[in-house]
């Protein structure tokens, strides 16, 4: 294979193995230099077994890490470029803020106003130039986190690794630092890898999302893509989230759930009676009050018609949650006996009056309806 | 495709050259010398090999068996008395609001800083021959194993304390909450929530105040009489009879109840999940007037008898002579008048105290850190560090009669140690390694994880991590290491009685020595300086843990 650019870190093939569990099944990736990359994956999945491997902290049990094309799968931790922020942030408890901070540029030839000042300049950076002399202890965790970062940039790394930075904070520092995050990265270009658990996120912070789930990537994309066109159903499930509809296929773009048949618009070439999952995200399934006439809702003319009247169902309203701006409803079809969660905006819940029992129309809209083979992966 | 083994770096190799250093270390201090103990054991007197022979003898010799059948019934009898006593005023400390807790605490803890001779040489001045309460005994002789038992009930209390205390500060208010919500009563509660929470403390405290009873040599030399235990024995054998091979035996024989009860405490240690989780509230004792003032009653008297045996050794000391003439003197501090050392031994005491503590906390601390942060190397890490838990197992006799045949031994290289103040040093290191060692790891696993791998990829060393970073963390335990070492350096007898050379002879030896030549009174005195400075050393260590904990560990305090 003929390569027209070295990408920055490469990724070949990777495993590590605990005992007789394989952490990480024969990983690849390439992340360009400058990117911000998201390892995003349910707890277990090998995310952060794989950024420690990044790191020089494990051992990997096969395959090969090159950055800038150099081989560093047998460098240790200390001759590798990176930086670190841990989820605990290992701030040394015994030295102020600015000791953490100049703990790796001390010893190093550099002269004492030289350490000094960019010491300064960093806490700068991370908006914590008044705190010099305070120690660890004396800060808030949203404070500490800075620091930590401060200390991780302050030997100039050329590459950024995050271990869940944000998971011990309370959501509203987080959302808060989530945004000087992104507005460091921009500025300052280092190529950043962090590992979360958190779509939110991994979707508001990366320029690409790894999806990862038992030791393998399960897709790399944009947040737009990863969101938009998931390519399997756990993907769907994870990022966001989803009615996973078990079902088989019964004719070009018809699948049979639980009895009824349903028009999809996205079909992988696949034969006929294959056992498929299909996903329909519940922002996207539309409701209408109920009518009679199944094929002829009142409010014909605001809403966009359904390719297919075969995915026009009526159900009830099982149960109502309220979750601030919008509604989640969990609706009971009557054709076959099955629940469906869909979301509503608050405003257009309080419009329609939905309430428990209440009856209703509902389209399963067919270019919203992905198709999985098999749902051996879904969750 | 096989992956390129990851090449270790500067550091890497350093910590695996410490830890092989450590392996070599308590090889030939710990492993090596029990192995030639257990060698000599198979031997004749000759060195020829006569496999089982000397144990069939040793079972063979009823005075030898009754001696281990003593052993056994007596430190039963003293672990059983020690328990209930220690649990209640442990209780009383950290579950009443009575007043005055920590001088009580202060006060159960005089035993630790004084030689185990001390409640024994108090005991003869109170009950023996011409002791000022001999009446109180009704005949009985005080020579024997009601003077071992008292003496050890005196010399064990401390040691059970301390664990007993810590398993019952270790209380969550929230079991309380739900039993009294639930309407269980006061007996109730205790028996289903205060008991079960104390168990393996309980557990761990009848252990060591086992091994501590039947380990001990001091006490039943001198107040044993004719009463022989294990540890006597070792002692007639290889000083009175010359009978190396037999000594072995007999140490074997001491050396397996003490490697089981040191087993058996591992394993319930091992059992033991946290009781306290960090949600947990901790419990503030309640005012209830008559139950704090019953316990006060009994924190009390066990404070006054203490307080009672080290001032009847203060007094004895002082007396001109007892009980004849009970002007006060310093006469009897004039040690040169009853041993050939004189105030000598004092100084070699303090001496090897001072190399122990300072040595002894270098080799412990960096020890526990690189078996601690190496990465890899598993096997020999964890083979080192049940050498380094062996040590507790092993009692001071059997450690110093092992050196005897280790370092002693034609050919032996390290030989030119035998007799100086090094290997007493050496044997004292080896001798306290465990709870130093367990001091020094408890403390490294507080440290974050992560730091080595901060420091990794900031490129700073190991080295210059240790020093500004994990000391200085550590600090209080390293100094609660060194003042554990020096003060048992001061204390112990058990441990040297074999090893002192002609001009290395210490204090405690020396109380041994005016005590067996009838110098009770200048053997007290001897007990007396060595209290006074444990006592001292200790003060000055809180005036310095203070000190330093103003200046280096600010960041402690919000």
């Amino acid at each position: 294979m003929t390569e027209l650019k070295t990408p920055y870190l490469d990724v070949r093939s990777v495993g590590k193995r605990f005992g007789a569990f394989w952490a990480l099944k024969d990983v690849s990736l390439r992340i360009e230099a400058g990117e911000f990359v998201c390892f995003l994956g349910p707890s277990g999945c090998g995310k952060t077994t794989l950024l420690r491997i990044i790191a020089g902290l494990e051992q990997q049990d096969g395959g090969q890490i090159l950055q800038k094309g150099r081989d560093i799968s047998g460098l240790p931790s200390s001759q590798r470029d990176f930086g670190i922020v841990f989820q605990s942030y290992a701030l040394f408890p015994n030295l102020n803020v600015k000791d953490n901070v100049g703990y790796g540029l001390q010893g190093k030839g550099l002269g004492r106003s030289a350490v000094a000042d960019r010491v300064k300049g960093l806490l700068e950076l991370v908006g914590l130039a008044q705190s010099g002399a305070q120690y660890p202890a004396q800060l808030s965790g949203g404070m500490q986190q800075r620091v930590a970062l401060a200390r991780a940039l302050a030997t100039s790394p050329s590459l950024l690794l995050l271990d869940e930075p944000l998971s011990a904070l309370d959501a509203r520092v987080r959302a808060h630092l989530r945004t000087e995050l992104r507005q460091l990265h921009q500025r300052l270009g280092v190529t950043t890898i962090m590992v979360t658990h958190d779509q939110e996120e991994a979707l508001s912070l990366a320029d690409r999302i790894v999806v990862m789930n038992h030791g393998v990537i399960e897709q790399v994309g944009t947040p737009q893509t990863i969101y938009q066109q998931p390519c399997s159903a756990f993907v769907a499930d994870f990022v966001g989230k989803t009615n996973p509809l078990p079902a088989r296929l019964s004719g070009p773009g018809r699948a049979n759930w639980h009895g009824l048949e349903l028009a999809c618009e996205h079909l992988p070439h696949l034969p006929d009676h294959t056992e498929v999952t299909l996903t329909v995200r519940p922002e996207d399934i539309v409701l209408h009050p109920h009518s009679e006439h199944g094929d002829n809702p009142e409010n014909h003319g605001t809403l966009q018609a359904p390719l297919h009247a075969s995915n026009r169902l009526g159900a009830t309203v099982h149960n109502l949650e309220f979750l601030g701006p919008f509604c989640r409803v969990s609706m009971h079809l009557a054709q076959n006996g099955q629940i469906l969660v869909a979301d509503v905006p608050t405003a257009q819940a309080l419009h329609m009056g939905l309430a428990a029992q209440r009856r209703l129309t509902i389209d399963l809209p067919a270019r919203h309806i992905r198709v999985y083979g098999a749902h051996a992966r879904a969750h | 495709m096989r992956a390129a083994w990851q090449r270790l770096d500067r550091d890497d190799l350093w910590m695996r050259f410490g830890v092989v250093l450590l392996v070599l270390w308590l090889a030939v201090t710990l492993v090596l010398p029990l192995g030639t103990l257990l060698i000599k054991s198979f031997r004749d007197a000759d060195g020829a090999w006569v496999g089982l022979a000397n144990y069939a003898s040793y079972f063979a010799t009823p005075s030898l068996t009754q001696s281990l059948w003593n052993s056994l019934w007596v430190s039963t009898l003293i672990t059983a008395l020690v328990l209930p006593l220690a649990y209640v005023y442990a209780y009383a400390l950290t579950r009443s609001a009575m007043p005055g807790k920590s001088v009580f605490k202060a006060l159960a803890l005089i035993p630790i800083l004084a030689p185990s001779l001390l409640p024994a040489i108090s005991l003869i001045y109170l009950f023996g021959n011409q002791g000022l309460l001999k009446d109180w005994l009704f005949g009985a002789s005080i020579y024997g194993p009601i003077g071992i038992v008292i003496s050890q009930v005196f010399y064990c209390f401390p040691h059970a304390l301390m664990i007993l205390v810590v398993a019952l500060s270790m209380a969550d208010a929230r079991h309380y909450e739900a039993a009294r919500v639930l309407g269980a009563s006061k007996r109730r509660t205790f028996w289903t929530v205060t008991l079960p929470g104390s168990k393996y403390g309980l557990i761990s405290a009848g252990f060591v105040v086992f091994t501590l009873a039947i380990t001990d040599f001091g006490i039943a030399k001198v107040i044993g009489g004719r009463f022989n235990v294990l540890a006597t024995d070792i002692f007639k054998q290889v000083i009175g009879q010359q009978n190396f091979a037999m000594g072995a035996v007999v140490g074997f024989v001491l050396l397996l109840p003490a490697v089981l009860a040191f087993g058996a405490d591992r394993w319930v240690q091992y059992r033991q999940v946290a009781l306290l989780t960090a949600r947990a509230v901790p419990l503030v004792p309640v005012r209830h007037t008559v139950r704090d003032a019953s316990l006060w009653l009994f924190c009390a008297l066990v404070a006054l008898a203490m307080l009672v045996m080290l001032g009847m050794a203060v007094w004895a000391s002082l007396v001109t002579r007892w009980p004849y003439n009970l002007t006060l003197t310093l006469a009897n501090y004039e040690f040169s008048n009853f041993d050939s050392e004189g105030w000598q031994a004092y100084r070699n005491s303090l001496q090897l105290a001072a190399w122990t503590a300072v040595l002894g906390t270098v080799i412990v601390f960096t020890g526990a850190y690189v078996l601690e942060k190496t990465r890899g190397f598993a096997l020999v890490r964890g083979a080192t560090q049940l050498m380094a838990m062996l040590s507790m197992a092993v009692p001071g006799l059997v450690l110093g009669l092992a050196y005897i045949f280790f370092f002693n031994a034609p050919g032996n290289p390290l030989g030119f140690v035998y007799g100086t103040l090094a290997i007493l040093v050496i044997n004292s290191i080896a001798h306290f390694y465990t709870v130093s060692h367990i001091t020094a790891t408890t403390a490294l696993k507080q440290l974050d994880a992560e730091f080595e791998a901060v420091s990794a990829s900031l490129k700073v060393s190991l080295g210059r991590m240790f020093a500004r970073v994990t000391v200085p963390v550590c600090l209080p335990a390293v100094l609660d290491i060194s003042i554990y070492l020096f003060v048992n350096a001061m204390t112990t007898v058990s441990a040297v009685i074999f090893l002192y050379g002609s001009d290395t002879k210490l204090a405690a030896v020396s109380i041994i020595h005016m005590d067996e030549a009838g110098f009770t009174a200048a053997a007290a005195a001897m007990a007396v300086v060595i209290v006074a400075t444990s006592a001292g050393v200790k003060l000055l260590h809180s005036l310095l843990t203070w000190q330093l904990s103003r200046r280096t560990q600010a960041w402690r305090v919000r």
